[in-house]
Order: structure tokens, then sequence, then C-alpha cells
């Protein structure tokens, strides 16, 4: 795989977008991210985002399965991934205009 | 493995350990089932364990919290000053420069290396000073009016005292006759320190009575500590490094008490004096610093404000 040569995305992003298709735990939140994003995050930027969206209201515990504990997104944390959504949409449709590149299918019909 | 990962979790603020530890222990036992990585992962835990103690998240917005970090944080630089008194107080003398063509030994080598990291974290030093004054400084609005002066003249004095003091050792060093103006520099930095301390510990009136304003000071004082430590370190090096190299140290009871560490007797002179003057001064410092923001941040949660004064952070407040 080359080099990547561009910042990672905010992981705090990253784990409210993991979280938006249901509640899993630590190392659940890790492979979801890997698997849609190729980003690897360690334990420590994990624990880190959710204990600073914890501490924000925007996630929350559910009741352990197991010994895991999972979290799952709040209200409060859904309003605030689609705010943050509806910037990066307006970052990247002014992105592929000043490109000269028309939007992919499903950005244009949505 | 597993030891390691569980040490490494203890780096963390113990509320959040009390909160997030078990789920990390988790994380880590998957990790190793599936045979991942180990390090990157313990790489991240000891960087995820820095951010939190700077930032204060997870620490829930709790006096008691917030009293235990301000201690921890003046604890931690205070040490480095203590362990070093009896050092400074044993007495120093003239420094001896040696010929600096002649090649180093190893050990004297390694102390060469270690002065020069202690000039750099003595810098690194200033510079979170600096920053933590500068913090303090414009909190100074959030003082109640009739205090605003003190408070003020607190922030400045430390500036001035230093200006003061390097004015009356630099005059101490050149001047034979006033040669003793250097002792009172030194005498003068450690007892304005003492009495600034001690003004912010008895007087919980002047410390701003902000959320915002005990955050910054907790955190000012964790950047100051780690600072201190790290030089502490530094010179502890420099010092067993020197120490190695049989007949060329000496150390010399002068009851002036004059600010020289170190005499290196012999070919590998390393500029004892440094270490000598910069060690005192910035370790008093760095200490004084962590008292005046951590006790004030402390003294105002003891005030009995502390229920208005913890709300949670504001999003976004961080520094």
């Amino acid at each position: 795989m080359a080099a990547r040569t561009y910042p990672k995305p905010d992981p705090t992003l990253l784990v409210l977008t993991s979280l938006a298709a249901g509640a899993k735990h630590g190392y659940g939140i890790m492979k979801d991210i890997e698997s849609f994003s190729g980003v690897t995050l360690g334990p420590g930027t994990v624990f880190g985002c959710l204990a600073r969206l914890e501490e924000r209201g925007l996630v929350r515990p559910v009741a352990a399965e197991e010994r895991r504990r999972p979290y799952e997104l709040t209200a409060a944390g859904s309003r605030a991934l689609e705010a943050q959504l509806d910037e990066l949409g307006r970052v990247v449709a002014t992105t592929s205009e000043r490109l000269g590149r028309r939007p992919r299918r499903g950005t244009a019909r949505a | 493995m597993r030891s390691l990962a569980r040490r490494v979790v203890s780096l963390y603020p113990p509320a959040w350990r009390a909160r997030y530890g078990d789920d990390v222990r988790d994380f880590l036992e998957e990790l190793e089932e599936e045979n991942r990585p180990f390090l990157p992962a313990l790489l991240s835990l000891v960087w995820g364990a820095v951010c939190m103690r700077l930032s204060g998240a997870g620490t829930p917005p709790l006096a008691s919290a917030w009293r235990h970090r301000s201690r921890a944080a003046i604890s931690v630089a205070t040490a480095p000053a203590v362990l070093f008194l009896p050092v400074l107080l044993a007495g120093f003398t003239t420094s001896y420069y040696g010929n600096g063509s002649a090649p180093l030994s190893t050990a004297g080598i390694v102390a060469e290396k270690a002065g020069s990291a202690a000039g750099i974290l003595t810098l690194a030093t200033f510079l979170a000073l600096l920053a933590g004054w500068n913090l303090l400084a414009s909190l100074s609005g959030e003082v109640a009016p009739r205090h605003r002066r003190a408070y003020s003249a607190l922030v400045a004095a430390p500036f001035v005292l230093v200006v003061l003091a390097f004015g009356l050792m630099a005059l101490g060093a050149h001047f034979a006759t006033f040669a003793w103006l250097r002792s009172v520099g030194i005498a003068a930095i450690w007892s304005a320190w003492g009495a600034g301390a001690a003004l912010v510990l008895t007087s919980g009136r002047l410390a701003p009575a902000s959320a915002e304003a005990v955050r910054r000071g907790a955190r000012v004082a964790v950047i100051v500590a780690a600072c201190t430590a790290c030089l502490f370190f530094s010179l502890l090096v420099r010092l067993v490094a020197l120490s190695l190299q049989p007949g060329r140290l000496r150390i010399v009871v002068q009851p002036a008490c004059h600010c020289r560490l170190l005499t290196v007797v012999g070919r590998d002179a390393l500029v004892g004096s440094s270490l000598g003057s910069l060690a005192p001064l910035w370790l008093a410092l760095a200490f004084a610093a962590c008292l005046v923001s951590t006790a004030g941040a402390a003294a105002a949660l003891r005030s009995g404000r502390t229920a208005r004064l913890l709300e949670p952070a504001r999003e976004g407040s961080g520094w």
C-alpha cells in the first residue's frame, strides 16, 4: 500500500462515525474504523476520544455484554455528527468545484 | 507484556483509570488474542496518558480530583528542589576550567551532553514558566477588583525579582568588592519565592474564582513539573557521569553558599559553574511557579466556592 502523504482524519469524527452504526466496545470501534477508513487507532487514542466525548455528553456507555462495555451515541452525539457532516459536505462541494471535479453520484443525489 | 500494559495504564489519572481501566485491559487482551502488534498500542497508551494528564479530560469536575492534581503537581515539582537542596547547601566553590583542547573521556562526553540537555531543558522550563505566568496574568480580570492590584503584583513579581537577582549576581561576579552581592541575589530569590508562595497559600481570596482558572493553574503546574523533572534527571546524569571520573570531582563546602556546584579538577573540567548557577535558580523558579499556580487553585477550592467553581469544562476551552 502506498504511504499516506496527507493528514489522517480527525479521530473523534471517526469514533462518532463508527458508533453511528450501533453500540460498540473499544476494540470493536478500532476494528470498524480500520475497515471503513484504513486508519488504525491505538487504544490511547480510542479511549481518549471516548473520554472526551463522554464528558461532552456525545456518547454514553450501555449495559455491559460479558465483561466488555459498549458505547453508543447519544441524541446530542447524533446531532453533533450531523452538524460535522454538513460542514464536511460544504468543504467537499467547494473542493470538488475548485478542482473541476464532478461530485460523485451518491453525493449528487443527496 | 500484560504486566507492562497494566503499568502503562497506571500512568493515567486515577479517576480515568477507575472509569476506563478495565476497558483498556480488555482491549489489550483482544489485541493479544488476535496476534496484533503490541508495541504501537503501548506507545499509544503512553502518549494518551501524557495527553490525558495535561488536558484533564476524563477527570471528573470534583473539587477533590482537582485538589489531588494540584497536590501531585506540587509534589513532583518540589521533589527535585528537595533532593538538590542538601547538595546546594553543602556549598559551592569556584569552578576550574581545564584545557579545553584535551580529549574527553567517555564519562566526560556523557557529562558534557547531559550539560547541554540541561541547558535546553532550562530553556523549556523557562518557556513553560513564561506561558504559565502569562496565563495567570490573563486571569487577573477575574479577580475581585479590590484584590486586582495585589494579584497583578504577584504575577509580575517573579520577572522583576529575576532581573534584580541577575543584576546583583552580575555585579558580584565582576567586581570583587561586591562579591557578597551574589549571595544576596540568591538569598533574595529564595526568600522572595518563599514569601510569594506563602502569600498565595494563605490568601485564598486572591485566587481567581472560576473553573477555568483552576484548570489552567493545574495544567501549568503539570507542565512545569514535567520540565523540572526532566531538568533534574539531566542534571543527575551529569552529576553521575562526573563522579565516575576519580580524582577529578570535588565538592567543596563553602559557608557563603555561592551558586557553584561542582569543582572538576583536571582536563575534564566541564564548565561546572553553569550547572551550579542555573540549578538552584531554575528549580526555585519552577517550584515557586507550581506553588503559585496550583496553590491559588487549591486555595480557591478550599475557600468554599467549589460548588460553582467546578462546572464541566466548556467545549474547546482547552489550550
